[in-house]
């Protein structure tokens, strides 16, 4: 009788823990409902009159750190010449790389070694060369010894000439206009927002012409499906509705904006982190406390940066597991923040809910799968209360999936079809039944192998996203 | 206990899917509605394409241009007006298309700018900017006096309206709400404004809030005013730095600049913004005079004030000889580097500043 004693208190804690889930993801759900429903099929307006003169735009640095990306890299910097931006160069910054992607680089811009100063203002890996196009002026290519995505970044800021800088990954593709709108926060507030990112999507299934999407489509894998579903949640839902209130804690290092001095000031990126994209905003807002200064850091859901989604489970699994290790290193080393009414609403609201709810989740899921599974052992009466709970678990989750799809009609409609709506609705309902578990057990397995001290990113293959 | 949290749980997962359901119907209804409606406004805008086109060319409107109160109609034909609106140029052409916004959609944008969607109040103000629908002018100086717009992007959309139709008003109102507004959109509100009508913020320069300022000698370098260059040069002498590096940064965006000796005294300012711009204006004046102060200037502590000297050296015809001799033989470190780096980027044609 005791164990089913306990196995019901289990149950209610469980129960308890998902009610604090749920109401919080309500919460960011309803926020950001508000707000794109005021923006209901607004014109973005004329962009022309940023474009007029450059005098006084701000010109931004562009980085794309890239390590054995010789299939990826031709296209992705190509599209990245064509956008629409008065003033601003391109740094590819080769990592070490053991493929061809420096010669590739040098080969298809005719690239030459050139003498510039370098402020070093950031400790990185040593650099070998630095390179730059004889076609295009604006663009430049390092070459450094390996120390990582950080170091590479680091390393490109300490070449880069402008105030602002762009992170770029070297697979993904720019909308034309994505820049100048993910600049006009940063131009608009006379340099009270020090950093803007903007949405990430998943081009698996676009078809895609000379570095530029030309029509959206869905993909055919069901892995894939799930992770546009998966991302119209995160940046939909999550980010909007942290950015309204500045507790946004991740820029997506896949597309973001940052102020060069700020970031500088800051530290620059961590190397010893594998989330070196969460890390550094976390540590931007810490210093924004600390300096006792009102900047923002925003999210804007329009502007898109198309990146390839890994369809297989051995890359996605090194992905994820690699995004939780990042996850805890950046919670982690910012710890002193967590419930500390020094950072305001950064230290009692956001560090909390990563901790309390991103962080802690997939094990506590993990546990309410076992506690299913002895329930059902367990026979008797607990097998009705145990059924239930797992279907509105499902029903749950496809739900905060739907509204994700709703938000998308609301503001992007970046799908055409209704045959999309129908498709990204049944998915959203099988999620719970097989990709969350997967997702669940590859996040636990990166929280174990953080207590048995592997670090590292794990090698990605790519396949180019225009290939 | 367990009956009732099994009733509990029951009842849940009945209201998440009967939400579920509806949400899955709305979707679907909304995109197929949609996706009639874009086929149905895509009808309309080639059946009136031509006919909208010779209106615009000849002047004479055709039959059933109107859109007599057909909503997708309306949109065929705004998006068509707007589409136009960009592709054609001639004061004709504009005065036409205006014309035709009063006529067509002025009655509805008037409800429009009132109603309770906020999106489409700024849409409407966008096409009353779009077309220039200069009835508007006065609603829209009222719109401002009442407080009746509710955000902070329809107000600077108002002002930049009210600046493109050249209306009195802007001045008063400007200065009244310049801390409001940040200096980016001052300027941008302050370009719109047409020559005729920016007299009066270089007369009233002096009462001006600072931020105005700014925008006011910004906005004369942009237009490169070489009819202000005396004012400009009035601005140098002040004791507000903000005002002589503005002023400055004005005057070195000017094609064509007389040499004054008294130039020479920024290049030593304790301020590198202020040494920087003046390493800026001497490309412009090019007098030998200051060759030896931008040489000096390449040695200076700020990397920003390097940059431009050797940028301003480069400008004189003997200007490569000149960063030679510096990063062949100069004492400074700095002052070599740069030299050497700027000598590398001129052999390669830097054609991107």
């Amino acid at each position: 009788m005791a164990t089913v004693d306990r196995l019901q208190w289990f149950g209610w804690l469980l129960f308890g823990y998902m009610a604090l889930v749920v109401c919080f993801y309500t919460f960011l759900f309803l926020v950001s409902a508000v707000q794109m429903r005021r923006s209901y099929r607004l014109d973005s307006g004329d962009l022309h009159t940023m474009l007029e003169d450059n005098t006084y735009a701000k010109p931004v640095s562009i980085l794309v750190p890239a390590y054995n990306e010789e299939k990826g890299i031709y296209a992705s910097v190509r599209s990245l010449l064509s956008i629409r931006y008065p003033h601003y160069e391109v740094i590819v910054i080769n990592d070490g790389s053991k493929d061809h992607t420096l010669q590739t680089l040098i080969e298809k811009f005719q690239m030459v070694p050139v003498h510039k100063t370098v402020r070093k203002q950031l400790e990185t890996a040593p650099i070998r060369a630095i390179y730059r196009s004889q076609i295009h002026h604006h663009l430049f290519a390092i070459d450094k010894e390996n120390g990582g995505k950080a170091d590479a970044l680091n390393a490109g800021i300490n070449v880069s000439r402008y105030p602002y800088f762009c992170s770029l990954d070297g697979d993904s593709l720019l909308e034309r206009e994505a820049f100048l709108k993910v600049m006009k926060p940063i131009l608009d507030a006379d340099g009270d927002v020090i950093a803007s990112g903007g949405s990430v999507r998943i081009a698996n299934g676009c078809r895609i012409e000379a570095g530029e999407v030309v029509s959206v489509g869905l993909p055919r894998q069901p892995l894939v499906v799930m992770q546009v579903i998966e991302y119209l949640r995160a940046f939909l839902i999550g980010r909007i509705g942290l950015s309204r209130h500045n507790l946004l804690l991740i820029v997506s290092g896949a597309f973001g904006v940052f102020s060069k001095a700020w970031v500088v000031e800051a530290g620059g990126y961590r190397k010893s982190s594998v989330g070196e994209d969460m890390e550094l905003v976390v540590r931007l807002h810490r210093l924004n406390k600390e300096k006792k200064q009102n900047k923002k850091i925003v999210y804007i859901p329009d502007p898109v940066c198309w990146t390839e989604a890994p369809d297989s489970l051995k890359y996605l699994r090194r992905q994820r597991n690699r995004w939780h290790r990042g996850l805890f290193e950046s919670l982690w080393a910012h710890r002193r923040l967590i419930f500390n009414p020094g950072y305001g609403a950064i230290g009692l609201i956001s560090m909390p809910y990563f901790v309390l709810i991103e962080l802690i989740a997939p094990v506590i899921e993990l546990l309410a799968y076992i506690f299913f599974l002895i329930d059902l052992l367990a026979g008797g009466i607990y097998v009705k209360f145990a059924a239930l709970l797992f279907l509105l678990l499902l029903l749950y989750g496809s739900l905060f999936s739907m509204f994700a799809v709703l938000l998308e009609e609301w503001s992007l409609r970046k799908y055409p079809k209704v045959t999309d709506i129908v498709k990204l609705f049944l998915y959203a309902l099988g999620e719970t039944l097989w990709y969350r578990p997967l997702t669940v057990l590859w996040r636990c397995e990166g929280l174990l192998q953080l207590a048995i001290g592997k670090r590292g990113w794990g090698e990605m293959k790519r396949k180019g996203v225009s290939a | 206990m367990l009956d009732t949290s099994l009733r509990v749980l029951l009842a849940a997962v009945i209201a998440v899917s009967a939400v579920l359901a509806a949400l899955l119907v709305y979707l679907v209804v909304r995109k197929a509605l949609d996706n009639r409606r874009s086929r149905i406004v895509a009808r309309y805008e080639e059946e009136l394409r031509v006919k909208m086109y010779r209106y615009l060319q000849e002047g004479r409107l055709m039959r059933n241009m109107l859109p007599h109160g057909n909503r997708y109609k309306f949109a065929a034909l705004e998006a068509l007006l707007a589409h136009y609106r960009t592709l054609l140029s001639g004061s004709d052409i504009q005065k036409q298309i205006a014309a035709f916004a009063e006529l067509a959609f002025a009655d509805i944008y008037r409800k429009r700018l009132y109603g309770r969607q906020w999106s489409l109040r700024m849409n409407t103000l966008y096409y009353i900017d779009k077309f220039a629908m200069r009835s508007f002018e006065r609603e829209l100086v009222r719109l401002t006096e009442a407080g009746r717009l509710q955000t902070q992007a329809e107000f600077e959309l108002v002002l930049s309206i009210l600046a493109s139709f050249a209306s009195d008003e802007l001045l008063p109102l400007l200065s009244r709400s310049a801390g409001r507004i940040s200096e980016a959109m001052c300027r941008e509100i302050l370009l719109r404004v047409p020559e005729e009508r920016f007299e009066p913020f270089v007369a009233r320069f002096d009462s001006l809030p600072p931020q105005l300022q700014y925008g006011v000698l910004d906005v004369i370098g942009l237009k490169r005013g070489t009819e202000r260059i005396g004012f400009l040069l009035a601005n140098l002498t002040g004791t507000g730095a903000e005002l002589r590096i503005r002023a400055l940064k004005a005057l070195s965006q000017m094609p064509l600049l007389e040499t004054r000796a008294d130039y020479v005294n920024h290049a030593a300012s304790d301020l590198w913004q202020e040494r920087m711009m003046a390493a800026k204006l001497f490309a412009v004046v090019r007098d030998r005079r200051f060759l030896p102060v931008l040489e000096q200037l390449l040695a200076d502590s700020v990397w920003w004030v390097r940059q431009q000297a050797a940028q301003s050296i480069l400008s004189f015809h003997d200007g490569r000889s000149v960063l030679a001799k510096v990063a062949a033989f100069g004492a400074d470190r700095f002052a070599r580097d740069t030299a050497e780096e700027y000598l590398e980027k001129e052999g390669s044609g830097d054609g991107d500043r």
